[in-house]
């Protein structure tokens, strides 16, 4: 553990000097990893801090500039699960209010500090969702740009989204065609005005204003004008359509469409830290929320300046919410956060999993998919129900699969499931197969997802060089009892203490993801425990263990912090101690619903604010 | 099941029944017609890349350094024996340090020698990583023998999944930068193929509007750039680069080869895992022929990726390959069907070294100006090991400034420990670079002794 910290942060050490101790107790359980499995927490992100550590004058916080440069990694993994302080196994200190814990209290007297802001460049899945709202192509362009590189298991790291040779490539031979389609087949949507009534060069000048404004997401400067009535000017040589082509060919493949660019507001003298543009703002709102451009009403908003205030913000997010693009946010953060992805790979061994087959795969997605989008947004809303449900959405073959009731046809209903054997996204038939081996059930990743993804408890490294080779299957043997020599190997129990007994909990559902009752003719024993954390302690099966989860604050931590670093695109930084504070309290608030948490993203200091660019750069 | 002896016909049919041959290019005629002098003759270098381990016992060759047999799963290359050098015993040293787990690592530092970045992808086991922390060989060697071409280098994947993660690549132009392979043949066919014979005044006014467009495009850039924060501006200023670097790509005027052809626009679905051979085999032909056409000199050819799932239906098999190199050696079954999947390998790059040798080039082929790089990101599967790497050496540097004598097996002993390092060293030199060391410099004693 001490090694990983170190390697970690090596390039932030004044980000651990400066604000640390904060950091590590508003994040707790967030961004701990594990000590090195021997039950001791490191302390080094931990220490109890002094209250707020924050300066008293506006714009004068803890942030110095050279602070941050790299959101690729927490500034300070270590946090640690449990409580901040040096716990040990079986503690169970309620990580949200442990010594030292910024509260929300505190914070409302605090100046703002809004963590470093840094450019971020469209990813596929933004790029397809604006060109498909600038254009109105939903031809998904971008589906072969090359994948993005995960980072902090999100796929829109600021710092991780640089470009390849063959990506600059597309992004023209891309622009090209969505350039001339736009132009052959959907020119009047695009172009407000008529050339041969008002003349080529005013309809130029026209689409070069009203689509400039769309595509760069605010008005276009002189210069940007300018320029672009030369490209216009080329391609007209040709004909109007060729000019107006090649306008929106270079508009697409320029910095301010690409990327996401914020100066923020004019600073006063001595100002450090302003509050970001209205133009800025509105897409800031579109891509958390719609991941793509503002639509007319947040433009006619940014335009008026109606986009400074808090509350002025929260009303439009309300209205944003309403839009089904929402759903598709959700969505995609659920994906990347339960590595959902993996089931549309689902790799079985037929002689093993007699009754699976691959076409089950994209059912069993599919069930994912759709009782997420459920859950948000008609089953409750909240993480409670993410965690616990018993609601499930079938067709035919995936419940005869299951041997489950209550679907038919191959349309997909909503089914009760039995809720002694059914709790949610973790019972679910893909997680649980995407979570097994190909021919056995895999408690070890199943554990492991748990520590990981819910408890946000990253594990630290076995020895080196050992050989890792898992039992052998077994015709006599329990999976229990095959995996017993992790338990009597010292060198192995202190890690696989933290997942195998929390993956034998779900020893109910196969490596298939199918409800079974035993194993080999014994019946299963799903018995369980959680070391390490707020929930320590035994649990019985996989229900149980859900619900005990739920109601987990290290587990809601973790939920926002996941949330946090897909909502902007980076780590969190020690001076973002407040931004989480307010957070995490609005979340408890709201009795930890889903939809509120991603509301009050949009309320934060991070959100708000940015500091301002030091003249001649070094941010 | 695939003949050695194989018809001009069948390399220019993909596999699914695509023809991709088809008549000779005005362009090339006129190039021909243009040339006082027979051009120098390109050098080669090409990266193959299988995952997840080999089956030692039954990929190395018993005999002496000249005089050796090759086993099962070599045995396909027979035909070209006196154009391989086998290597045993040389160890990727630097996959036996720093963050990532086994395969990541492997993956890595394959290619660099060099350990990875700190990152926050968590593997199996281990510290998590990012990805890998230098220049690759391939694309050093780019450097020096791609920059007369189209293209510096190209990279194919066959279903190379994991992009995002140091899983996903074989090729970095820089420590941190990947050059991500492109898995769709289609996708290779529009970027390398589209303008080649095209009308000339068609490609004059293109090359004209993408000039208007890309100089505009540029000064978004340019001027954004230096209002910016240091990390910000670093961003742009790469995109900015590779904007420049690809006009200067668009302009480049290619002495398209004698032997070049343009293919058509292949179609399948390159996804599905049944149709990996199919996607081989097709991008096999489009990497000759865009080397027959000097489009491009520095290739790989990435089959699945680190860690790689693909399930060798064609060979009856239902598992994924990388669940079964976890099987311990005592399943017999597990380890005849891994030497069947490494087999099959051997198989594809007969196909690849067929085709090149099917292509005249001065007094002997393409092939004997092509060096392929047989790469793999572990030794043994199952305990996802590092030393005694299954390397292969296959094709010819019959023009090189520092050519290799080929047609040898050449075994390290266990100690002192030959690191792959040296390898790549001397891989540079055989190119005319004369660097002694590459990678992490501890790795690295110089050019590999025997060679």
């Amino acid at each position: 553990m001490h090694e990983r910290t170190r390697t970690l942060t090596r390039p932030r050490a004044e980000v651990r000097s400066s604000g640390l101790g904060l950091m590590g107790a508003v994040a707790v359980a967030a961004v701990g990893a594990l000590a090195a499995c021997t039950g001791k927490i490191d302390a080094a992100g931990a220490s109890p801090g002094a209250g707020t550590v924050r300066g008293t004058g506006n714009g004068t916080g803890t942030g110095t500039p050279g602070s941050p440069s790299d959101p690729g990694s927490p500034n300070s993994p270590s946090g640690s699960a449990g409580t901040g302080n040096t716990g040990t196994p079986g503690s169970t200190t309620d990580p949200g209010t442990g010594t030292g814990t910024v509260t929300a209290a505190d914070c409302a007297k605090a100046p703002v500090t809004p963590g470093p802001t840094f450019v971020r460049r469209l990813n596929r899945f933004e790029y397809d969702n604006t060109v498909r709202d600038l254009l109105g192509d939903t031809s998904n362009p971008a589906s072969a740009f090359p994948t993005e590189e995960i980072r902090l298991g999100f796929d829109n790291n600021a710092t991780a989204l640089q470009v390849s040779p063959a990506l600059v490539e597309q992004y023209m031979t891309v622009a090209e065609t969505l350039a001339t389609t736009a132009v052959t087949k959907n020119l009047k949507s695009v172009l407000s005005c008529d050339p041969t009534s008002v003349g080529a060069d005013t309809c130029a000048k026209t689409f070069i204003d009203s689509f400039g404004t769309k595509a760069y997401r605010r008005p276009l400067t002189t210069d940007e004008e300018t320029a672009m009535k030369a490209v216009f000017d080329v391609g007209a040589k040709t004909d109007f359509n060729s000019g107006i082509r090649l306008v929106i060919e270079t508009m697409i493949q320029s910095a301010p469409f690409l990327y996401r660019v914020e100066f923020g507001a004019t600073p006063t003298a001595n100002e450090q830290i302003v509050k970001l543009t209205s133009f800025e703002m509105a897409s800031r709102l579109s891509y958390l929320l719609w991941q793509s451009m503002p639509d007319d009403e947040l433009l006619a908003a940014a335009k008026a300046d109606q986009l400074t205030d808090a509350s002025d913000i929260e009303t439009q997010v309300t209205r944003m919410m309403q839009d089904a693009k929402a759903h598709d946010v959700f969505a995609h953060f659920h994906q990347q956060w339960l590595k959902l992805d993996g089931i549309a790979n689902l790799d079985k061994d037929a002689t093993i999993f007699t009754a699976f087959d691959t076409t089950l795969t994209p059912l069993m997605a599919e069930e994912t998919r759709r009782f997420l989008d459920y859950v948000v947004w008609q089953g409750g809303g909240k993480l409670d129900d993410l965690l616990t449900s018993p609601v499930s959405f079938q067709n035919a073959k995936l419940a005869g699969y299951y041997g489950t009731s209550g679907a038919s046809g191959t349309d997909f209903t909503q089914v009760n499931l039995d809720p002694k054997i059914n709790a949610g996204i973790l019972t679910k038939g893909g997680l649980m197969a995407m979570l097994g081996k190909a021919n056995d059930t895999a408690p070890v990743q199943r554990g492991r997802f748990v520590r990981e993804q819910l408890l946000c408890q990253p594990l630290s490294p076995p020895p080196a060089n050992i050989m890792i080779k898992p039992p052998e299957l077994s015709a006599t043997l329990s999976t229990r009892e095959r995996f017993a020599q992790h338990r009597t190997e010292p060198l192995c129990a202190s890690c696989h203490d933290l997942m195998d007994p929390i993956g034998l909990g779900f020893e109910n559902y196969d490596g298939a993801g199918h409800y079974r009752t035993t194993q080999n003719g014994m019946t299963i024993d799903a018995s369980g425990q959680v070391l390490m954390s707020d929930i320590t302690g035994p649990f019985n099966g996989a229900v149980d263990l859900a619900q005990q989860l739920a109601g987990s604050n290290q587990v809601r931590n973790c939920v926002s912090t996941s949330w946090f670093r897909y909502a902007y695109g980076r780590a969190e930084t020690a001076d973002d101690a407040c931004t989480i504070a307010n957070v995490n309290q609005k979340f408890a608030d709201a009795k930890y619903d889903l939809k509120s948490l991603l509301v009050s993203l949009t309320q934060t200091d991070a959100f708000l604010y940015r500091k301002v660019i030091p003249a001649g750069g070094a941010q | 099941m695939i003949s050695r002896r194989i018809s001009r016909r069948t390399l220019l049919r993909g596999a699914g029944g695509i023809a991709i041959g088809l008549p000779f290019l005005d362009i090339m005629a006129r190039t021909q017609r243009a040339k006082a002098d027979p051009p120098a003759i390109p050098q080669r270098f090409i990266v193959f890349f299988t995952p997840n381990g080999n089956i030692r016992e039954n990929w190395t060759p018993t005999g002496t350094e000249t005089d050796f047999k090759l086993s099962t799963i070599l045995a396909p290359l027979q035909p070209f024996q006196d154009k391989l050098i086998v290597l045993d015993g040389v160890d990727n040293e630097a996959a036996k340090h720093g963050v990532g787990d086994d395969h990541m690592r492997g993956m890595g530092t394959m290619l660099t020698g060099t350990e990875l970045l700190s990152g926050t992808t968590q593997g199996g086991c281990c510290e998590p990583a990012g990805l890998a922390g230098g220049v690759s060989v391939d694309q050093k060697i780019a450097q020096k023998i791609g920059a007369s071409s189209k293209f510096s280098s190209l990279e194919f994947g066959v279903q190379a999944k994991s992009g995002g993660t140091v899983w996903g690549y074989t090729a970095y132009s820089d420590s941190n930068v990947p050059l991500p392979p492109e898995n769709n043949p289609a996708n290779v066919f529009n970027r390398v193929f589209a303008d080649v014979g095209a009308n000339q005044s068609a490609l004059a006014k293109i090359a004209a509007e993408r000039k208007s467009v890309l100089d505009a495009v540029s000064a978004s850039y340019s001027s954004l750039s230096p209002k910016l924060g240091v990390t910000d501006k670093q961003k742009l200023d790469l995109h900015l680069s590779q904007i420049r670097d690809l006009e200067t790509r668009l302009t480049a005027t290619t002495d398209v080869g004698a032997s070049c052809v343009k293919p058509t626009l292949p179609t399948i679905d390159f996804n599905n895992n049944d149709n990996f051979p199919a996607v081989g085999k097709l991008q096999m032909d489009l990497l000759v022929m865009a080397m027959a056409c000097d489009l491009t000199r520095v290739a790989s050819l990435q089959w699945e990726n680190s860690v790689g799932g693909t399930r060798f239906s064609w060979l009856g098999m239902d598992r994924g390959h990388h669940d079964m190199s976890h099987d311990g050696d005592d399943n017999t079954d597990t380890v005849s069907k891994l030497t069947q999947i490494n087999t099959w390998y051997s198989q594809q790059l007969l196909y690849l070294m067929t085709a090149m040798s099917k292509v005249p080039e001065g007094t002997g082929t393409m092939l004997d100006h092509t060096l392929i790089f047989w790469v793999n990101e572990l030794s043994r599967g199952n305990v996802h090991s590092h030393p005694d790497m299954p390397f292969l050496l296959a094709g010819g540097t019959a023009a090189a400034p520092q050519p290799l004598t080929m047609g040898r097996f050449l075994q390290y002993a266990a100690s002192p420990t030959i690191k792959h390092n040296d390898l790549m060293v001397s891989l540079l030199n055989v190119y005319g670079i004369a660097d002694k060391t590459f990678g992490n410099p501890a790795y690295c004693s110089g050019p590999l002794v025997k060679l």
